[in-house]
């Protein structure tokens, strides 16, 4: 595997069979700042670095490195942090890459969050909880059964000229072709190809999925971070001991939508 | 974290199947070496196929950082560094993206310095980055790139009440811890050259440090002014003094005078159709 860089101390073979959960860039950045919660949370060491070129670069201190591997003590949990989004048309190669990282490294079970755009919802989907499920048919019989046992719903598979388009799209007729397999998932950047990619090869992938909005309803998408982090606790026991997990949040949340408000004008 | 812009995760609809490129085809960055140097690396027979061996780097980022570097005296060029056009298969020096000259100290050839004259393309710097650290082997890296305040997300305060000379900086982890010279604090990141540099060096566990220098405003634009300059004088020398980055560096050029040429320069040009002292 060419692009993982391990830190001096770690020994590269030690990523075979764990976990590993993943972030899409996609709406609002819920899967990010998901990540950003699980890494701050759990006791997890970082152990190497993503070098992928399809990927914007931007660096920070050392907490913001871009695509920083961590695993957690125990070494049952691999989670990969990715800060930037992707350059533009690169998605199918980046998702190659994935696929080849994956492959290589022999994940027991690939958890991928993933966030999509709740303003394009079908009517099923606007009521209850704004999580969806969608699975590889590899994945273990012990999380199948969690699923059940959850009650999470499968994503349901929607056309795409069933959904509503934006409106400087309503006029374009569609030219996008629907897999029989693959549903379509607006504004949920790198994992539709993710997905068929893995269900392609074969892999044990499931991805959790977030309905939400650019800024949320509380104009940021914290809260929906922490829900999101709930559901794949739930899911995946990260914390089993505990039934309600006290989420730490990174020091980069403190500005994470701007600078303070003048109080003065008010 | 760094916002995407909506196309990143549109996956459909503008962004169709047969719009994605595949980057495989692109044309790879040449390193071209003077004569002597070619003679040198030759000689030297390298163990690791580098060509260029050095105690630091300095890489000045189109702008602030260009700027800086240029100022430097009795360097001699020894190379150049050659991003090719997308199109331009099989590679042609005529039809390139940008040319970066690379510069050796004349007192100590171990130092090489390359201001980028040119903005590398987003998508092309990690691209960049690694044609660089192909060829050269250094033993520490330092980075000189600019910011805006407008950029800025300052955590404590709404005010803006920076002014140049202020410059911030950022280290890979096999650096020697900084103190005195501020952060650039979460939850900004730098983005482009500068960040596929440090992104690199942290990955391959090269000491390095970028050094961000605030931007002037003149009006309301973002301009590279002395004070831009100066504190990149001001933050190096702290750098040497406690840190002993790099001891054979002095910049003999007065910065100061040295860009009120640039300026004049710029008024001059102000009267055609840009100027040169905005960047």
């Amino acid at each position: 595997m060419d692009n993982f860089v391990a830190e001096d101390f770690f020994d590269s073979k030690l990523l075979e069979y764990s976990k590993l959960i993943l972030p899409s860039v996609s709406i609002g950045n819920v899967p990010q700042l998901t990540i950003d919660l699980l890494t701050t949370t759990l006791d997890v060491k970082r152990v190497g670095f993503i070098d992928d070129e399809n990927v914007i670069p931007v660096a920070g201190t050392r907490e913001d490195t871009q695509g920083a591997v961590f695993q957690s003590n125990d070494r049952k949990w691999t989670l990969i942090q990715q800060r930037a989004p992707l350059i533009r048309k690169h998605l199918p190669q980046f998702a190659r890459s994935l696929i080849s990282f994956i492959e290589a490294f022999k994940f027991s079970e690939v958890i991928f969050l993933s966030s999509a755009d709740a303003c394009r919802r079908i009517d099923a989907q606007i009521i209850g909880t704004p999580l969806r499920i969608l699975t590889t048919s590899s994945i273990s019989n012990d999380l199948q059964t969690r699923i059940t046992s959850l009650e999470l719903k499968q994503l349901e598979h929607v056309k795409s000229e069933d959904f509503i388009k934006p409106h400087h799209q309503q006029d374009v007729g569609s030219t996008t072709t629907d897999s029989d397999d693959v549903p379509q998932i607006p504004g949920g950047g790198v994992t539709k190809h993710l997905y068929q990619l893995a269900k392609e090869k074969n892999l044990p992938l499931v991805v959790i999925l977030w309905f939400a909005t650019e800024g949320g309803k509380n104009y940021y998408n914290t809260p929906d971070a922490i829900q999101l982090a709930n559901h794949a606790n739930s899911l995946l026991g990260l914390f089993p001991s505990q039934d309600s997990v006290a989420w730490k949040a990174p020091k980069s949340w403190q500005g994470i939508f701007g600078k303070p408000f003048e109080k003065e004008l008010y | 974290m760094e916002q995407p812009i909506r196309y990143t995760y549109d996956s459909e609809s503008g962004e169709e199947e047969e719009d994605y490129e595949d980057s495989s085809d692109s044309p790879t960055p040449m390193l071209l070496l003077s004569p002597q140097k070619i003679k040198k690396a030759a000689d030297s027979n390298a163990h690791n196929k580098k060509l260029l061996f050095g105690r630091v780097l300095l890489v000045g980022i189109e702008g602030g950082g260009n700027l800086f570097l240029s100022s430097i005296k009795n360097k001699n060029i020894i190379g150049t560094l050659i991003l090719p056009g997308k199109d331009s298969i099989p590679p042609d020096p005529n039809n390139s993206e940008s040319i970066s000259l690379i510069y050796e100290l004349e007192e100590a050839p171990d130092v090489l310095i390359v201001p980028c004259r040119q903005q590398i393309p987003t998508e092309r710097c990690a691209e960049w980055t690694k044609a660089l650290f192909k060829h050269v082997d250094v033993q520490s890296v330092v980075v000189f790139d600019t910011f805006a305040a407008s950029s800025y997300i300052n955590v404590d305060s709404y005010e803006d009440n920076r002014y140049p000379p202020l410059v911030r900086i950022l280290q890979t982890s096999k650096a020697t811890l900084i103190q005195d010279i501020p952060l650039y604090e979460p939850p900004n990141l730098t983005r482009d050259l500068s960040a596929a540099i440090l992104s690199h060096c942290e990955i391959r566990k090269i000491p390095a440090y970028l050094l961000l220098s605030l931007l002037d405003t003149q009006h309301g634009r973002f301009v590279a002014t002395s004070s831009t300059l100066q504190a990149f004088q001001t933050t190096w020398e702290k750098l040497v003094a406690s840190h002993g980055v790099e001891q054979g560096i002095s910049f003999t050029a007065d910065i100061q005078s040295m860009f009120k040429k640039n300026e004049r320069k710029g008024r001059d040009i102000l009267s055609g159709t840009q100027s040169q002292l905005y960047l």
